[in-house]
């Protein structure tokens, strides 16, 4: 579920203006979230979903280098039978290459805790991916897709998943130095079985953004 | 030992009558190789009026048998004082021939009054009269500030002519005329360092084109001599390039960009569609349609508005005046820098230097 999160956050990441050649530009945004999480570790889908906030901080150096800076925190109500409330909070960091005026490479780290009556689990995840933008003659006005595998998953209790990929596709219109961001992601993981049963978890978000900047 | 003491003395003795001996005779054998030193010899027997001794020395360095190197002056210098001992003995005919041969070889040649007699002084400008030659000195290292100062060539006629200088740069066919006129005799022109459209003479080769024809007879002749300019100057700066049009915003736009912005957003709504389905776990239960639907409603109405907006409107105000106001900027700049190297090339200083030829 928070991956979910940090998945619109990181795409709000891919939104930030180029800035001019040697300009330094800060972005704060706000994200808000709706989350829908399902796990099924053998025992049944066990779905939860819930609103969550965030923020993100984005600095770039030019329009070739950013570094963003995600987090979020919230709460997954149980949404079936089995299910349990929980809580979920992210914090992220990545750096993004503008490799063509389209296209951007990203790579980053999360820590993800989900924490519930029963028991807290920490996800720690790297991701490696894309992200394209596609703009409108529109000015300020884009699409947007991304993608990225999760070479590096660790989850307390958890041996390392066989897959586990991001994707996320939505809009973003910037205005000046506002900028707002609707993006559509989902989050996947699937633990192979051994010991315990297999595993198979999942996070859908609808994240939308709202943003600032300042270049100097 | 004693033998070689006495030996070494009477060689020293015999070396002392010797030397005297030839002191004593001057139009023998010169006690050296040096035409300078021939022609220091008659110029003290012609300062002693001792001519009839001067004569052969003289016409010894001008002999085609001379076996020793003679620079042009030493050359003008004998022909000259060849000719000032030949009117001493009468044969002035003679001497108006040397005279003569002195001013082809150089056209600067000329007799001091005060050192030469009256009747030398009428061969000499008989001698003027029938030559005609036009000549000019050699450009001196300079350091010319166009601004205040003037360079200064030296030109020469031996008698009254019609005569062009002009400087021209090697590579051009027009020069900048100094002087057209009539001239007689020495005479200094000067130069502001422009060329002939009144702009300050670039850097490169140049020459100082000399022209004469005689008044007194049917003859011309002409000289150059050149001449290197450099600049010297602080550095330029660059104007900055035209904007490509990768640099500007597009202020106009195909029937193809309205439909490929329709294709964009039905992209992204498929791409929402596709992660919602293909790519999401089904095996967790039946999928959530609305947050995906979100988005791709959300695409799908921005491109159906992009298309139909650029479809009516393919014409941009914003991006044009964007363009403009770039493209003014770019101006604003270059101005600037043109300004800027104005001032500096209305610095410049001139450095001339003299040259061999049309190149190296």
């Amino acid at each position: 579920m928070n991956v979910k999160a940090a998945l619109p956050l990181a795409l709000a990441l891919g939104t930030t203006a180029p800035p001019a050649a040697a300009q330094w530009t800060v972005r704060g945004s706000g994200v808000v979230s709706v989350m829908r999480h399902r796990v099924d570790a053998g025992y049944g889908v066990e779905p939860s979903g819930g609103v969550t906030l965030g923020g993100e901080l984005v600095v770039g150096k030019g329009d070739r280098l950013a570094l963003r800076l995600v987090t979020l925190s919230g709460s997954l109500d149980a949404a079936g039978p089995g299910a349990i409330d929980r809580a979920v909070a992210d914090v992220g960091a990545e750096v993004e290459v503008v490799a063509l005026p389209w296209l951007a490479a990203q790579a980053g780290v999360r820590r993800r805790t989900y924490s519930t009556v029963l028991a807290r689990q920490r996800w720690t995840t790297l991701h490696v991916g894309a992200e394209a933008r596609l703009p409108f003659t529109e000015t300020g006005l884009s699409g947007i897709v991304r993608g990225a595998v999760l070479p590096g998953v660790w989850v307390n209790g958890l041996d390392q998943p066989d897959l586990a990929f991001s994707v996320a596709s939505g809009m973003e219109y910037r205005r000046g130095r506002a900028s707002v961001a609707v993006l559509y992601s989902v989050e996947r993981y699937r633990f192979p079985a051994g010991a315990k049963p297999s595993r198979r978890e999942q996070i859908a978000a609808l994240a939308l953004k709202a943003g600032w900047s300042v270049t100097r | 030992m004693r033998r070689l003491v006495a030996a070494l003395v009477l060689g020293a003795l015999s070396g002392a009558r010797l030397a005297a001996a030839q002191a004593d005779t001057p139009d023998s054998t010169p006690p050296s190789d040096s035409t300078a030193q021939l022609l220091q010899q008659a110029h003290e027997l012609y300062e002693r009026v001792d001519i009839e001794r001067a004569l052969p020395l003289l016409q010894r360095v001008v002999s085609p048998d001379w076996p020793f190197s003679v620079t042009r002056a030493q050359r003008v210098d004998a022909y000259t004082y060849l000719a000032a001992s030949l009117v001493l003995v009468g044969a002035a005919d003679s001497a108006a021939r040397y005279f003569r041969a002195a001013l082809e070889h150089d056209p600067f040649t000329d007799l001091d009054p005060r050192r030469f007699t009256p009747g030398q002084l009428a061969v000499f400008r008989t001698a003027r009269r029938l030559t005609f030659a036009v000549g000019a000195r050699p450009v001196t290292a300079l350091r010319l500030d166009p601004r205040t100062e003037r360079a200064t060539f030296t030109v020469v006629t031996t008698h009254v002519a019609t005569l062009r200088v002009e400087v021209r740069s090697t590579d051009a066919s027009v020069g900048r005329v100094l002087f057209k006129g009539e001239s007689d005799g020495l005479r200094e022109f000067s130069w502001n360092g422009l060329v002939a459209d009144d702009r300050l003479a670039p850097p490169g080769r140049y020459a100082l084109l000399v022209a004469g024809r005689s008044r007194l007879e049917e003859r011309s002749d002409s000289t150059r001599v050149y001449f290197d300019v450099r600049h010297e100057r602080p550095a330029l700066e660059d104007t900055l390039p035209d904007l490509r049009p990768s640099q500007l915003r597009p202020g106009h736009y195909p029937p193809s960009a309205a439909t490929g912005d329709l294709l964009k957003g039905l992209g992204v709504a498929a791409g929402a569609v596709l992660i919602s389905g293909a790519l999401a776990d089904g095996r967790l239960g039946p999928r959530s349609a609305a947050l995906p639907a979100t988005v791709a409603a959300t695409a799908t109405v921005a491109g159906v508005i992009a298309f139909v907006w650029r479809r009516h409107h393919p014409t941009d105000p914003g991006n044009n005046a964007a363009n403009a106001h770039r493209r003014q900027e770019r101006r604003t700049a270059n101005e600037a820098i043109q300004r800027r190297n104005a001032e500096r090339i209305a610095q410049t200083i001139l450095l001339i230097a003299p040259a061999s030829g049309v190149g190296p």
